[in-house]
């Protein structure tokens, strides 16, 4: 990002927002049908971002009409800085001199268009970065939509059973040291996204792959961590693990 | 006796005596000779005009001949005009002279070649020269060939099989992004799948100018299109694929100046230009004619803050430069304030600075417009 965007934007302290002392990370997101009433899915595609990044786009239409029509861009990273820096990437790849601040909990941090421009959202939520446009004939509010898309990442299954198994690697969980925790699924699920909820730590991956076989867990301070992941399908009831760490 | 392989592209290293390379998309393998094998679906060709030597070949194989003698072989154009009295006739041949012009044999036809064929009646690989041929002066444009394969014999020509050719023609080899790496499976060798909308809207182009212009003018009146300031398209890589499912899925999607910008240059480029895209930042602009806007639409003249904007240029960025712009259409009138317009697509036009006619004057109504000196021609995927 431009040094001129950085200071404009006042980058270290949009930085600062992401939480230092929990993580959340999402493994091969893309909205699905059953999460937006009112809408079809249209298109689906993946397409290659920067390295450590891979963008996921659907398009959505009305079901009652073409007129109205939506694109979420969801870019998958390997951690919540890299998501902060591809969202520094949209705005200096926006052509407005500048974005408006978005709504106090899309997201960590989050920026609109102002009025006047065709309506779009951009937030970061764990190691995504998320971009919601509306991009019809009539124009449509995207605030609603991005905060429900928003609101299904953060919100955890309240009904799971055990299955995943969640093993950290060799060596002690020490503060500011990423610990590889190794993530199996059972084999007879395929997962359409796999989230992991981090207290006590951050999380990051090492590289955005198609099946997610481990993760970093960096913990912010001497103390406990607890670590909960799980495995979705649709239709399929949720399958999830946890852990509980101790770090120096 | 029958054809068995043609070869247009029998020389991956070279362009000015046989075709291009190509490839169908980003996916899958480049497209090698044979193009035209018999039994299989036929595989296209292209050629670069202003590359093309003196003599321009192709290679060709056959079967069932008369075994262990030698007969000259040619490949004549099949077209034949229709045979019809009266006014009808004579409307119906102009309509199928005019597409013929337009649409039909580039290729001319190969000039007669003597073939030996061995004890089982199989030839070797022969090269033929094309004679009358227009790929020199057609422009750019997709044509078909359609040939009639013939051998001499007692004094006269007898045909004895037929093949169908789709032939891309292009001003001049393609630019970058585009490469014509003769090895490996480089996904910058000129897609077919581009070259099907660049060929169609530059129809009839036979200078660089000519083809950028008629890009431009496409790209900035695609239907279904409106502007964005987001870009939609990729700012590391282009999505020239998602740029075409877009346009060919015929609902609505937007743009923004670097989607243009992408879009202009590759294209252009795909077609032999030299255009290469580059930002200018920080402006208020004047009042300008929105994408896909209707010039009597006053509400359609539009102003913005910008903090960038991307065009295409044409050689190099810089002031003395002449651009591109797919994204708008600048007011060549005076008056800002009133209802009279007068629009202007901006192609080959100086980017200048305070000149009337300069595009940097007509677009920036304030703010510094610096010139950030980084020419780019994305990687297309």
């Amino acid at each position: 990002m431009r040094e001129e965007l950085q200071r404009q934007y006042d980058w270290v302290a949009v930085r600062e927002r992401l939480p230092a002392d929990r993580g959340d990370l999402f493994l091969g997101f893309a909205p699905a049908e059953q999460e937006h009433p009112g809408w079809r899915r249209v298109a689906l595609e993946v397409l290659p971002e920067a390295p450590g990044r891979r963008l996921r786009r659907t398009v959505w239409e009305g079901v009652d009409t073409r007129d109205i029509r939506v694109q979420a861009d969801v870019i998958e990273c390997t951690s919540a800085d890299g998501a902060l820096d591809a969202l520094g990437d949209r705005l200096e790849y926006n052509q407005l001199a500048q974005l408006d601040p978005g709504p106090a909990g899309l997201g960590y941090v989050s920026f609109v268009h102002p009025a006047g421009a065709p309506p779009a959202a951009f937030f970061v939520r764990g190691n995504l970065c998320t971009m919601v446009a509306s991009i019809g004939r009539r124009a449509v509010e995207i605030l609603t939509w991005a905060s429900r898309l928003d609101s299904n990442l953060a919100d955890r299954p309240a009904i799971s059973r055990e299955g995943v198994i969640l093993r950290p690697r060799n060596g002690g969980a020490r503060t500011g040291t990423p610990l590889p925790v190794e993530l199996e699924i059972p084999l007879d699920f395929q997962p359409d996204l796999v989230k992991v909820f981090a207290e006590g730590a951050r999380l990051a991956q090492s590289e955005v792959t198609d099946r997610p076989r481990s993760f970093l867990l960096t913990p912010s301070g001497p103390g406990e961590v607890r670590v909960q992941a799980f495995a979705l399908a649709a239709g399929k009831e949720a399958v999830s693990g946890s852990l509980v760490l101790e770090a120096d | 006796m029958k054809v068995e392989e043609v070869h247009f592209n029998h020389d991956p290293t070279g362009a000015s005596a046989d075709a291009l390379n190509l490839r169908v998309n980003a996916g899958g393998t480049p497209i090698t000779a044979p193009e035209w094998v018999r039994g299989a679906a036929a595989k296209p060709a292209a050629y670069a005009a202003g590359a093309l030597g003196s003599n321009i070949t192709i290679k060709a194989r056959f079967s069932g001949g008369p075994p262990n003698t030698t007969l000259k072989l040619r490949a004549v154009d099949s077209f034949v005009p229709p045979a019809q009295g009266g006014c009808l006739g004579i409307l119906l041949a102009i309509v199928a002279a005019i597409l013929r012009a337009l649409f039909g044999n580039v290729l001319g036809d190969a000039k007669e070649v003597a073939v030996s064929f061995d004890g089982a009646g199989n030839s070797g690989l022969v090269t033929f020269s094309l004679v009358n041929h227009k790929l020199k002066t057609a422009g750019v444009g997709v044509r078909t060939t359609e040939w009639k394969w013939q051998y001499r014999k007692q004094g006269g020509w007898h045909s004895f099989d037929t093949t169908r050719h789709r032939t891309y023609l292009v001003v001049d080899v393609p630019a970058g992004p585009w490469t014509q790496s003769a090895s490996g499976n480089d996904t910058q060798v000129p897609w077919t799948d581009a070259l099907d909308k660049a060929c169609r809207w530059a129809h009839g182009a036979k200078t660089p100018d000519q083809a950028a212009e008629r890009i431009t003018r496409a790209i900035n009146s695609r239907p279904n299109q409106s502007y964005t300031p987001a870009t939609m398209f990729g700012f590391y890589d282009y999505f020239l694929t998602s740029y075409m499912n877009a346009l060919d899925a015929g609902a609505s999607f937007q743009l923004n100046c670097t989607d243009c910008a992408n879009a202009v240059v590759t294209f252009s480029n795909l077609l032999g230009c030299d255009l290469w895209e580059g930002r200018f930042f920080n402006m208020v602009t004047r009042r300008f004619l929105t994408l896909n806007g209707d010039p009597v639409v006053d509400a359609d003249w539009v102003s913005w803050t910008w903090g960038y904007h991307e065009i295409g240029w044409l050689n190099a960025v810089g002031a003395d430069q002449d651009i591109y712009d797919g994204c708008l259409q600048v007011d060549m009138d005076d008056d800002d304030a009133d209802l009279v317009h007068v629009a202007r697509l901006p192609v080959k036009m100086r980017f200048g600075s305070t000149g009337s006619e300069h595009y940097r004057y007509r677009l920036i109504q304030s703010g510094a417009g610096t010139l950030e000196n980084i020419p780019r021609r994305r990687t297309v995927v």
